[in-house]
């Protein structure tokens, strides 16, 4: 234990010790322990200081949205490293999955792209529940039409994937892309054909920039045109834009990334062209309004540098906890993904939540009472 | 006074394995009626919402609240029609070879193999499907496509059952034909096939049930277009089950209530599916007895 | 070979062999009576399992010729032989000469199919196709090219006729054969045997499965067909060899030195009256007389 962690850097290992792990790993770092917070970005507040039971094994179980399972991949491993006796399984079946499996008791906290209905909210039995914003990440709309920079308002889009626009070029793409050489090929459009919260995030982006151009309205499926291209999951559609000459698909920005796919610049409600990039996406989360309750969307928000087509995902979990063990465990690991965690979430392409929500978020968390 | 014990052990065993039969038969039962009432309980909600439109709309938009299941309904038997009509004739002619013309070395490994075939996952057919059809041989996913992965999944299971029944004919009847100076196709024509007509439609019916209800690879390979009627089998479309799949996870409200709708309805098309093949095989059964 | 055989589609040798008084098992045999088998030394085995070995006898035209012996002796495995019905058993085979009219039965050239219709079979248990009385009798003319429905039609009749079961199917042509009593079944079978007009009839003990009535009409109706046919009956039962046959080959199985296992083997063949009232094989009269078998 001690030797494998070593080899990581200084600060990880003290800020894990901060989280959690107590026990005599900072020998193996010469720098002081408290020092470790401060060195990342987005880590600032850890040391507050979460410290989580190190009593008999905790199992937290939680379900949800497949938007972040890489993101909750990587906290959970740096967080059980120094957690040991505490095991967190995440399984990713979807926002919907999530919301209903805590609706149901049947998870610990669960994962969410879009909060609860408001006619749902009464259905959780677990009583009061927070919600805990934890990443921030872009959906791309990727293209395979050799075209090196492309550049799309709302209104374009819009027509693209309801197949009023279906060659590449269309005077309104051309007029997207001044002096820009644009081919003749026709345009093949690969959405989702499982319902997905990628796809409720990308139809609701339409539906409030360009309202008057989309009428499929908003949802986790939504009734695309019948000669559309199908893809399962954001790797689905990846895979068709990729292989398809003329394609054109929405997909999280991750996915776009590791399928090496070109996307394309988005017009935002300031009138300019900004491409998805870790920092558009966190431009996108400083033009945010956030409710009470944590609750906001990071579509469409303000600011010159802000990426549109920006999704949000929260975590869900009880305000009163039914078991001490867990609940601590709970608290320790919000913690952690609201803190030290949100420094790994650009190396897979999402982006840390503003200063501001992070604070605003961690007092949430202090606030759930454990027996 | 030894033998009157025995006899009443005798009895109690019977009784037991009564009672035991009876609280199996029933215990189908119930289940069979918890999952009819739950289900249809829950699919209420959009039925009374759709009216008859449920099944004869071809509309299905859940941000508008408009469920239209006739295309999946469609989707569904279209593809499990295409499946029926490449898997038959191959099972049959499998099952043939194997039983009348393979030789005792090739029969079998053959019968393993396909026993084995039998058993793969569909999800494994599901991937070799996008794999091989839709991307190396650009069948796209259509109709077609899902019909051709239908049908390599249930060709194992026709072919087995069809064998095994075809087994079943006596020498007799088949020495019956062939000393007549039938050939061995003629042979098959007089006794192999009447005599496993029965056996043969049920082996049938339930590939096709198969068919009806396989799930993720047609959801794989269907393409899942909305609201497609077409007898293109080049066209996208979309089956009950791989709707559900597709759509289940992300459901809410209304949403999930008419996937659950669709579900009772896969349920009672496959109903409908065995009593018309338990009919069939009852009617061919009684005529080959003459009575 | 008399005037009136018409199987000259395949190549029968005009002048068939007449028989003398030579070998061993060989039984008088009047001059002229034209040879249908010829057996020189045949056997037949099951894989490596031989069944019956040694065996010579000459089956004549006309007459009634009957294999008896008890279980095991390889008469119905001999009788299967006559027709090649070992075909399609995997691992059977037959050596020895087995000659139908001078042409080896087995010979390079010589198609199973075509030497069935030439030789029909009736076999043990009533075997109807699962279809209609029609179409029972009709399969065979059809899969010999008969397809004109008033050829058909005739055929039908006239075999069933002969098989005395006309009066009492006529009228359910259409209803299936398997809703029969047994002992029409048999009959049926007989129709649909004769109904392709074959030369020779065999028949594995075709009354085993039926009650003594139905016994004795199958037995009738084998004295009448036999002016037609030659046939060739399995039987266990003793009475039925002696009251319906001409000539009578005895069986025995005795332990095979070659591979320690009991082989058939052909004791004694000649006329029926010399084997149920002299035979000269101290075997066959302890068969006869019950004290064997």
């Amino acid at each position: 234990m001690q030797n494998l962690l070593m080899n990581k850097p200084c600060w990880l290992i003290a800020s894990l010790a901060v989280v959690g792990f107590t026990g005599g790993i900072s020998a193996g770092c010469k720098k002081k322990p408290d020092d470790g917070g401060g060195s990342t970005p987005g880590s600032g507040t850890a040391t507050g200081g979460a410290t989580a039971p190190s009593g008999g094994p905790v199992t937290l179980n939680a379900s949800g949205a497949t938007f972040q399972q890489a993101a909750q991949e990587v906290t959970i491993e740096a967080f059980t490293k120094a957690n040991k006796h505490i095991k967190v399984n995440y399984g990713a079946g979807g926002s919907g999955k999530g919301r209903q499996d805590f609706a149901d008791q049947v998870v610990d906290f669960a994962c969410s792209d879009a909060p609860y209905k408001e006619a749902d909210v009464g259905k959780v039995k677990g009583g009061e529940f927070f919600y805990i914003p934890n990443v921030l990440g872009a959906i791309t709309v990727s293209y395979n039409a050799g075209v090196d920079k492309l550049q799309l308002s709302p209104e374009t889009i819009a027509k693209i994937f309801q197949r009023e626009i279906k060659t590449w070029n269309d005077p309104a793409i051309a007029a997207d892309n001044p002096g820009a050489k644009l081919p003749a090929t026709g345009i093949v459009v690969a959405r989702r054909s499982d319902g997905s919260g990628t796809t409720e995030n990308f139809t609701k982006f339409l539906e409030g920039a360009a309202p008057t151009a989309w009428k499929l309205k908003s949802g986790s499926t939504v009734e695309w045109p019948v000669d559309t291209q199908a893809g399962n999951g954001n790797g689905g559609v990846a895979q068709i834009v990729k292989s398809t000459p003329g394609a054109i698909g929405y997909v999280d920005l991750s996915d776009a990334k590791a399928s090496q796919l070109k996307y394309a610049a988005v017009k935002n409600p300031a009138g300019k062209y900004v491409e998805p990039t870790a920092a558009s996406v966190t431009a996108a989360g400083d033009g945010i309004e956030v409710k009470d309750n944590l609750v906001f969307t990071a579509l469409n928000a303000k600011g010159d540098a802000a990426y549109p087509i920006t999704a949000q995902s929260w975590c869900m979990t009880y305000a009163k906890q039914a078991d001490k063990a867990k609940g601590e465990a709970i608290k320790a690991y919000f913690k952690f993904m609201l803190t030290d965690a949100q420094a790994l979430l650009p190396e897979i392409d999402f982006a840390p939540i503003p200063k501001s929500l992070q604070e605003r978020a961690l007092a949430q968390v202090d606030k759930i009472q454990t027996p | 006074m030894q033998l009157s014990e025995l006899h009443a052990r005798s009895q109690h065993a019977d009784r037991a394995f009564r009672v035991l039969a009876v609280v199996a038969a029933t215990t189908v039962l119930v289940v069979l009626a918890l999952i009819t009432v739950t289900m249809s309980k829950r699919a209420w909600p959009v039925l009374e919402h759709m009216g008859l439109d449920f099944f004869t709309s071809s509309r299905w938009s859940a941000p508008e609240g408009i469920y239209g299941a006739l295309p999946f309904i469609f989707g569904t038997l279209f593809t499990a029609t295409i499946a029926l009509a490449l898997a038959v004739p191959v099972s049959l002619g499998v099952a043939l070879f194997i039983t009348q013309v393979a030789p005792p070395w090739l029969k079998k490994p053959m019968v393993y193999l396909l026993d084995l075939l039998a058993v793969v996952p569909s999800v494994v057919f599901g991937l070799w499907g996008v794999l091989v059809l839709s991307q190396h041989f650009g069948l796209g996913r259509s109709f077609l496509t899902a019909g051709i992965i239908l049908a390599v999944m249930i060709t194992p299971i026709i072919t087995s059952l069809s064998r095994e029944v075809i087994e079943t004919t006596p020498q007799t009847d088949k020495e019956a034909a062939l000393a007549l100076g039938a050939t061995r196709w003629e042979m098959i024509g007089a006794s192999v096939l009447p005599h496993s007509k029965g056996g043969l439609v049920g082996a049938v019916m339930l590939g096709l049930g198969r068919a009806l209800g396989e799930t993720i690879a047609a959801a794989l390979v269907i393409g899942s277009a909305l609201g497609q009627i077409t007898l293109d089998p080049y066209a996208s479309g979309n089956s009950m089950p791989a709707v559900i799949a597709n759509e289940f996870g992300e459901s809410d409200g209304m949403h999930k209530s008419a996937l659950i709708a669709l579900a009772v309805t896969l349920f009672v098309i496959t109903i409908i599916v065995n009593l018309v093949a338990t009919a069939i095989v009852q009617r061919s059964m009684r005529r080959s007895r003459g009575t | 070979m008399t005037a009136d055989d018409s199987h000259d589609d395949i190549p029968v040798q005009r002048a068939a062999p007449r028989i003398g008084h030579r070998g061993s098992g060989d039984p008088q045999v009047a001059i002229d009576t034209p040879v249908v088998f010829d057996l020189e030394d045949v056997a037949v085995y099951y894989g490596a399992f031989r069944a019956v070995r040694g065996v010579a006898m000459k089956v004549l035209k006309n007459q009634i010729t009957a294999l008896i012996g008890p279980s095991g002796c390889g008469k119905t495995t001999l009788l299967r032989a006559f027709n090649r019905m070992h075909d399609v058993i995997p691992g059977a085979r037959v050596t020895g000469k087995l000659q139908y009219h001078g042409i080896d039965l087995y010979g390079p050239q010589v198609s199973a199919t075509e030497v069935r219709r030439r030789i029909g079979m009736v076999f043990q248990k009533p075997n109807p196709f699962p279809k209609s009385i029609y179409d029972n009798v009709a399969f065979g003319p059809r899969v010999n090219g008969t397809k004109n429905k008033i050829e058909l039609d005739a055929i039908v009749e006239k075999s069933l006729r002969a098989a005395a079961l006309w009066d009492e199917v006529k009228d359910r042509l259409g209803s299936s054969a398997l809703g029969m009593s047994g002992g029409q079944q048999q009959r049926l079978c007989i129709a649909r045997t004769i109904a392709v007009e074959p030369e020779v009839v065999l028949m594995d003990e075709p009354c085993s499965a039926l009650d003594p009535i139905a016994t004795a009409r199958i037995e009738e109706l084998m004295r009448e067909l036999k002016s037609r046919f030659t046939i060739v009956i399995v039987t266990h039962n003793m009475q039925q060899a002696a009251r319906v046959s001409d000539r009578t080959a005895f069986f025995t199985a005795e332990l095979d030195s070659a591979n320690d296992r009991r082989t058939g083997i052909l004791v004694e063949y000649d006329v029926t009256q010399k084997i149920f009232s002299n035979p000269s094989d101290e075997r066959t009269e302890n068969y006869i007389t019950g004290r064997f078998g």
